[in-house]
């Protein structure tokens, strides 16, 4: 059992991960000086979506997301589901795992292969999850102030270079181009489905803590566009691979403190650590509430296997992902996290209301 | 129990395979630390060269007595290539250490270079994982082989000389701006804008390559390059030069707050004060659907330096103010007429009012024909040790 | 290829008759699943030709949608 406020850093945390080296060139190329603006619209359907899901979640009290179809649906329809449940997580750490050695491959450790990071991260995540959920919440709490603290503190460095005119104009540009941009609410608001795994185990209900962590995640975000806008301007954060890298990368405090990226990748790597822990977690409690087996470490060595394996299939190159990225995650994430959870709560209501009618029947 | 003995051992050595870092680690001694680049490209053959200085090690005081004589504190390398992304791949027919370039401090480009175009240089650096966009970027009048192969006295490595004369120009003149760093210049070029970046020159035709030669001589005009005039950008091409009258007004009109003092003629007599600015406000005004532009300027003055002469009394101040005014405002308005003759946005106004005025159709057309006024203040508040110079008997 | 069948084959293969010899059927079936779909990617990576998943989405989206 994980408490609330564990539950809500462990959101934040999980929606942070990734977003805040892969989204911010994408978002500030669509945005432009107004992208501080994007995260508080996406956040505000994520949070909707998260209601629909507190919705089906509340007609099954105690049962995990991956559970419910096997109650809906019965056990070979619901299997099926839950397989491919199964398959989307997996396809979310191989896409996490990806990123991450994308980008150590681009900045600091250019020689080392990617399945290297691939590996090491899944046998140190397959531990920490195989102590339980409790050791994924204690970690992170204790882990969340060492991740906010220097990476605040590292951006407050770098304002030196700030430049109010860089944000100017405000809000002049259409804003139809950021109501556009549906791929940013499927990477990573979409995705967030992963926590529902964990909602039977938080304490007196997941449903604010939930609520609050992505509503907290967006208002970061925010900032950090705000930020990034403000001390590289549109026209290099727009280009810019890895723009939060750059911006460290540049901080000179007098003469003394120099290249200090190093801190911005660690905390990054920690980041994605923990977004990797909640979709291992889900992936291999889907296996063990799916088919029940006895024993537990042969599955997360199959779950090394195949997660390193398609970490390396998910994407060709980073060109060919942005495109997929654009194109495509609105779709993809849908089927999953509104179509699936829509056809459960439709079915569920169905069951419910025909058994008032029988029951009436028989009294 | 053994199961778990041969998992656990079978980890370890995982481990211990996967945590040594095997493909990425280079010792200390194995990196070229580069303290300055320099970039040519030939306008006919479109060769680019390269000039990468690299720290000597075994220079310091504690190699002073080391057999062979004094060591060079840098090292020149020159390479030549098609592109800049091929030089990374030949370099190592000369260089015998790993290029690292992180800590560079300097950026030179020579001046054929810039009048072709800087957009490569700029896009290869930006490209690169550990290249660093925050370095000022200087553009050679001359040859640029030889600045890259000059050493300077009293400041052994040239690029901490040229790093340091830079902080110190922009502090004590208006010579040298703080936006002279080659982000500034992505920044200003992406957006149409003009950029002004310092230039550098050797002093002497043949300067020594003998680091000792240089450190025992006592003439430090002799090997050295120095710092004035200012290259003027636009869209990534060098499209002329400003001479040091010109940068002062140049630096004064985009607010640079350094401390210059010039010698004005002030009612037949001659005074060196020092200039600082304190505030300056630039207003957009529609005038019969023209925009004018208010500059105003609020000076400070000190006469510190002012050995000629020093006002006795406050109508002289004023009247030396009044008089200030008006040809600091003259002369920067001939500098606006002049940038605008030769179609320089150098004051920026296409800037003022693309934020000013974001909804006027066509900006561009209104920036050229923008009337711009300039206001002056000048206040006199500091005085040196003496309140009045001395005047002889005769 | 060599080496990644050095690598794999006990890897899979230990666990697996692990698990039959205990009599969990279950288990074996699921980590031999699972592993089998690892290692069916692994083998196409390690012969330079990866199956994209990607690609793979792509086309089954454009056939549902057209």
């Amino acid at each position: 059992m994980i408490s609330r406020f564990q539950f809500y850093l462990l959101t934040i945390n999980y929606i942070l991960g990734t977003t805040l080296f892969v989204l911010i060139q994408r978002l500030v190329k669509q945005g432009g000086q107004n992208a501080w603006f994007m995260p508080y619209w996406a956040g505000g359907f994520g949070v909707l979506v998260g209601l629909f899901w507190i919705l089906l979640f509340r007609h099954y009290p105690g049962r995990s997301l991956v559970q419910i179809p096997l109650d809906a649906w019965g056990r070979p329809l619901g299997t099926f589901v839950s397989v491919l449940y199964f398959l989307y997580f997996c396809n979310l750490a191989g896409w996490v795992l990806r990123n991450l050695s994308d980008f150590m491959n681009g900045t600091i450790m250019p020689e080392t292969p990617k399945s290297v990071f691939h590996v090491m991260f899944l046998l140190v995540a397959c531990y920490t999850v195989a102590q339980g959920a409790e050791a994924v919440g204690r970690l992170n709490q204790i882990i969340t102030p060492f991740l906010f603290f220097p990476f605040w503190l590292v951006l407050l460095l770098a304002t030196v270079n700030w430049d109010w005119e860089r944000l100017q104009p405000v809000f002049h540009s259409d804003l139809g181009a950021i109501l556009q941009y549906h791929s940013f609410l499927g990477f990573p608001y979409m995705e967030t489905i992963a926590l529902t795994m964990l909602f039977p185990l938080v304490k007196q209900g997941a449903g604010r803590p939930f609520l609050l962590g992505l509503w907290t995640a967006s208002v970061s975000l925010s900032m950090t566009l705000f930020m990034i806008i403000g001390l590289l301007g549109v026209e290099r954060a727009s280009r810019l691979t890895f723009p939060v890298y750059t911006v460290v990368q540049e901080v000179s405090i007098g003469e003394v403190i120099v290249n200090i990226h190093a801190i911005i990748s660690v905390i990054l790597l920690i980041l994605i650590f923990i977004k990797l822990l909640v979709l291992v977690y889900g992936a291999s409690e889907t296996l063990r509430q799916v088919f029940r087996p006895q024993t537990r470490w042969p599955h997360f060595l199959a779950l090394t296997i195949l997660l390193s394996a398609m970490a390396l299939s998910i994407y060709e190159n980073p060109i060919q992902n942005g495109e997929w990225d654009e194109k495509y995650t609105f779709i993809y994430d849908s089927f999953f996290v509104l179509l699936i959870p829509f056809l459960l709560l439709v079915t569920t209501w169905i069951k419910r209301t025909f058994g008032k009618r029988t029951k009436r029947r028989m009294s | 129990m053994t199961y778990r003995y041969a998992a656990g051992v079978f980890i370890l050595m995982m481990f211990t395979a996967l945590l040594t870092a095997c493909w990425d680690k280079t010792e200390m001694n194995e990196l070229a630390l580069v303290s300055m680049v320099g970039v040519d490209i030939d306008p006919d053959s479109g060769k680019k060269t390269v000039y990468y200085q690299i720290i000597n090690p075994l220079s310091g005081t504690s190699a002073r007595g080391t057999p062979g004589g004094e060591q060079a504190p840098v090292y020149t390398y020159e390479i030549s290539g098609s592109s800049f992304g091929e030089i990374k791949s030949t370099i190592y027919k000369m260089l015998p250490r790993k290029l690292f370039i992180a800590h560079s401090k300097v950026l030179l480009v020579s001046q054929r270079a810039a009048g072709q175009g800087i957009r490569d240089i700029v896009n290869f650096i930006e490209m690169q994982p550990n290249g660093r966009s925050s370095v000022p970027m200087l553009i050679v009048d001359g040859s640029i082989s030889q600045v890259m192969k000059t050493f300077t006295p009293l400041e052994r490595v040239p690029s901490d000389a040229i790093d340091s004369r830079l902080k110190l120009l922009i502090r004590n003149s208006l010579l040298a701006g703080k936006h002279i760093k080659v982000n500034d210049v992505i920044e200003r070029m992406e957006k149409s804008d003009t950029i002004v970046l310092p230039m550098i020159a050797a002093t002497s035709e043949n300067p020594s390559s003998n680091s000792g030669e240089t450190a025992a001589d006592i003439d430090a005009n002799q090997n050295n390059f120095i710092i004035g005039g200012g290259a003027v950008f636009r869209d990534y091409r060098m499209v002329g030069k400003l001479n040091d009258a010109q940068l002062v007004w140049y630096h004064l009109l985009n607010g640079d707050e350094g401390r210059h003092v010039r010698r004005f003629q002030v009612e037949g007599k001659q005074v060196s004060m020092e200039l600082r600015l304190v505030r300056m406000q630039r207003d957009v005004f529609r005038q019969s659907d023209q925009p004018s532009v208010r500059i105003r300027l609020d000076l400070q003055l000190s006469a510190t330096w002012a050995n000629e002469f020093v006002p006795r009394s406050r109508a002289e101040v004023k009247r030396l103010e009044g008089n200030l005014n008006r040809i600091i405002e003259n002369e920067s308005l001939a500098f606006y007429q002049m940038t605008r003759e030769r179609g320089w946005d150098l004051l920026r106004i296409r800037d003022l009012l693309r934020k000013q005025m974001p909804n006027h159709p066509d900006i561009d057309q209104a920036a050229k024909n923008a009337k711009v006024t300039i206001e002056v203040a000048t206040r006199l508040l500091r005085t040196g040790s003496m309140n009045q110079p001395y005047e002889g008997t005769g | 290829m060599l080496i990644f069948h050095i690598l794999l084959v006990p890897l899979i293969g230990f666990p697996v008759l692990g698990l039959l010899r205990k009599k969990l059927y279950r288990d074996a079936a699921v980590f031999g699943a699972v592993s089998m779909m690892g290692y069916g990617l692994w083998f196409r990576i390690v012969n330079h030709r990866p199956f994209i998943i990607t690609i793979f989405i792509e086309k089954m989206i454009e056939t549902f949608v057209a």
